[in-house]
């Protein structure tokens, strides 16, 4: 039992890391006081760059993702807007949106995926990092959420802002997937791919129970990350590994019902 | 409504629809035909939620699997295929009624959300629970469906079933109220519509042809199918397939189906990819999807010819 | 049927009894707020009365079923649906069991042909027969006036709040009123105008 602990560790803590900053950016750039739904997938697409690049070099890898998921953060920022400024006779349907931007994202890391990948139970990220990456992954991701939220970080321009996301996203999702670990094995193009809409819909879980405080983020993303590893760990194919996340949002939800003030201003 | 798709150009595409297998009879064509059908069975699932009543909906992919799984219990217990058709649709109603029946209230801004929940829960869930059963193909009516060309005519016999039962609610008061309430709710709820009841039956019918595309699923893999085929990134393709093509009308689901299945044929890319980016697109550009494009254009040209003509005027 | 109306909309007193079978012109600082609150589809600040039987408040199905049709001159875009289906939305007939339409059973093919028969009736009476088979969607602002018209009165009521489109040029303006006036004499249809000017005058 103590070893089993101590394998879901690394994982559980680089997963709770990546959760941490994605859930800050998904609730930062969230309209009408609920998180993003769709920008959480940035880590994904960034770990599937990553593993495709891979058979080059590590570093050409680790480039590659930061720019390509920057790029994507980039045009994920502007769909967002012109989706929801679109002038049309009709409504813009609630959610579309934060739906598009999934989508976006999603189809991305399915186009990165390799033809023939091999998804392995072994969480959202898609990979088992080695200690020191995972931890890298881990203290990239905490230290990415408070810089986000920093003040004159947010007086960015949006699109800088997204981009800059995406770029600490990918800095920190990379090693927390454990994909450059997988080059001496000449694993990680094929097996271990990562879940872009899997997380999401973690990420969006953790922001709804931690809003916009980086510290709260930091908090319930690694008690995620731990309980999901930790879950997986135990029993793989349970199915049970989701349910942390939905005890997060669950919690952010009851609170938010409980809570007597009105949903925050959408501005950043 | 006001399709595009006339009554000639429906038969004609019935008609080269039935004769496919028989030009085409590569096992891989038909095998690529039954899964353009059950995109189609997806999109006309999704058609009067998303383009009558406006609002996005992920639920189809749990609907899919809920009948998925019902079928194949049924099928894996030799009980015969109506059986396992009537099961199939009714468990994609009710699980599409449990996603409605947790937004009582706005439901145009909470489905959303509880679709998705639904399609989390059923796929993350349940089906990593489900007991996999595997069964042979039955013979229905003297037909053995363990060919491909069985399948895929049985497939195109669903999908004719739901698009005339689409048509015949379109024509229908409750398909006017429903198309009313998500484009012009004043106007509905002064017609008399009841927003409830329209919800939960529009919703509750849409699960049906999801139902429909999980038993082909199951008749295709010969037992459950594997949980990816019911993933959250499913919900996004699928929910392209009416908003790409145009998703009020019939027409706009034939036509976003066949892009997303022809161009990954085509090109070799994945599906979930090309519809995840056809989703952003449509969202982005085609407000009204390739058809309602097509529709305005006319519209459109004749409005830019009267600001000529009235910018050319002294 | 006496149409009685009182209370306060946008902060404004709403206070009129429309005889049985007269046409009365009411006045409101917001006319368009004044006709949502009394179809039933705004937060309530009015009470309405058919007959001395007060209606409940945001119940818009309510006051159709009771015989009150309330148009707005308004109808937004409505893309998927043809102008006679528009008229169609107005229709109050018993309908089919909902597995009998997605079936298309003999009857609901009947109701269908009767419905689309009687808006098209309605339609050619009130001057949109050349327009029914159009799409809902870009229509000139007159014509939509006219076709919400025709909406309200495909129901048969027996009490019509009708808004004056009087954003529209006087002489359409005034072709949409003589159209509602025909239909006033025609039935002695209760109508309550809605207009935004200061005064209240008799109808025409």
């Amino acid at each position: 039992m103590g070893e089993t602990l101590a394998a879901a560790v690394v994982p559980g803590l680089a997963l709770g890391g990546v959760l941490a900053v994605t859930a800050v950016v998904a609730a930062t750039a969230g309209h009408g006081g609920a998180p993003h739904l769709g920008v959480g997938a940035l880590p994904g697409v960034a770990a599937l760059a990553a593993g495709r690049t891979l058979t080059i070099s590590p570093v050409v890898a680790t480039v590659a993702a930061v720019v390509v998921t920057a790029v994507v953060a980039l045009a994920a920022q502007r769909l967002d807007v012109r989706v929801r400024t679109a002038r049309s006779p009709l409504a813009t349907p609630p959610w579309l949106a934060d739906v598009a931007v999934l989508g976006l994202l999603v189809g991305v890391g399915s186009l990165l995926r390799p033809a023939l990948a091999v998804d392995l139970p072994v969480g959202p990220l898609g990979g088992a990092p080695s200690t020191g990456a995972g931890a890298t992954g881990a203290v990239l991701g905490l230290a990415g959420a408070f810089a986000l939220r920093a003040r004159r970080l947010r007086a960015l321009p949006a699109s800088a802002w997204w981009a800059l996301a995406g770029t600490v996203i990918a800095v920190a999702a990379v090693p927390a997937a454990g994909v450059l670990g997988g080059a001496s094995q000449g694993l990680a193009a094929a097996f271990a791919v990562a879940d872009p809409a899997g997380l999401a819909l973690r990420a969006a879980a953790v922001a709804v129970v931690a809003r916009r405080d980086p510290l709260a983020a930091c908090g319930w993303g690694l008690g995620v990350g731990l309980a999901e590893t930790l879950v997986r760990t135990v029993s793989p194919l349970s199915g049970a590994a989701l349910l942390p996340a939905i005890a997060a949002a669950a919690a952010g939800l009851l609170a938010a019902a409980g809570r007597a003030t009105p949903a925050r201003a959408t501005a950043r | 409504m006001n399709d595009v798709l006339t009554a000639p150009g429906r038969t004609a595409l019935l008609a080269a629809a039935v004769a496919f297998p028989y030009l085409f009879p590569d096992p891989v064509a038909v095998r690529a035909a039954v899964e353009l059908l059950i995109l189609v069975l997806a999109g006309l699932s999704l058609l009067p939620v998303v383009g009558w009543l406006r609002t996005v909906a992920l639920s189809a992919p749990a609907s899919a699997a809920t009948g998925a799984v019902a079928a194949a219990t049924l099928l894996s217990a030799d009980q015969a295929l109506p059986l396992a058709v009537l099961a199939a649709g009714a468990a994609g109603a009710a699980t599409a009624l449990v996603a409605i029946a947790a937004a009582p209230r706005r439901p145009q801004v909470v489905l959303p959300l509880t679709s998705l929940l639904v399609t989390v829960v059923v796929w993350g869930l349940l089906l990593p629970r489900v007991r996999l059963v595997s069964f042979a193909r039955p013979v229905f009516v003297g037909v053995d469906l363990s060919a491909d060309r069985a399948l895929y005519l049985l497939t195109l016999a669903f999908v004719v079933a739901c698009v005339a039962a689409t048509a015949n609610l379109a024509r229908s008061r409750a398909g006017r109220e429903t198309a009313a309430l998500g484009a012009a709710p004043d106007v509905a709820l002064r017609s008399g519509a009841e927003p409830r009841s329209v919800w939960l039956r529009t919703v509750a019918l849409s699960g049906v042809p999801a139902g429909l595309a999980g038993l082909v699923a199951a008749l295709v893999q010969q037992g459950v199918p594997p949980s990816a085929m019911f993933s959250p990134a499913v919900a996004m393709t699928w929910l392209a397939v009416p908003l790409l093509g145009g998703a009020p009308w019939i027409s706009g689901t034939l036509v976003g189906a066949a892009i997303l299945r022809g161009v990954p044929a085509l090109t070799g890319l994945s599906v979930v990819g090309v519809g995840g980016v056809g989703l952003a697109v449509a969202a982005a550009a085609l407000p009204d999807g390739i058809v309602g494009a097509v529709r305005a254009w006319p519209w459109r040209l004749a409005e830019r010819r009267r600001e000529g003509a009235a910018s050319g005027s002294p | 049927m006496t149409l009685t109306v009182d209370g306060d909309v946008a902060g404004a007193p709403l206070s009129v009894e429309v005889p049985a079978g007269a046409w009365t012109v009411a006045t409101h600082p917001d006319p368009d707020a004044a006709a949502a609150v009394v179809a039933g589809t705004a937060p309530a600040g009015v009470s309405v009365a058919l007959d001395g039987r007060l209606l409940r408040r945001r119940d818009a199905a309510g006051r159709q079923r009771a015989g009150l049709a309330v148009a707005t001159s308004r109808l937004g875009c409505l893309p998927s649906l043809r102008v006679v289906d528009v008229v169609m939305l107005g229709l109050d007939g018993p309908q089919p069991p909902l597995w009998q339409i997605v079936l298309g059973t003999r009857r609901a093919r009947t109701v269908q042909l009767d419905d689309e028969a009687a808006a098209r009736a309605l339609a050619g009476r009130l001057g949109l027969a050349s327009r029914l088979d159009a799409a809902a969607v870009g229509l000139p602002a007159a014509t939509e006036a006219l076709l919400d018209l025709a909406r309200a009165l495909a129901s048969g009521p027996r009490a019509l709040v009708w808004r004056r489109p009087e954003w529209l040029p006087p002489a359409d303006a005034e072709e949409i009123a003589a159209v509602a006036a025909g239909e006033h004499a025609r039935s002695r249809l209760t109508v309550l105008e809605l207009r935004a000017s200061p005064e209240r005058s008799a109808g025409p």
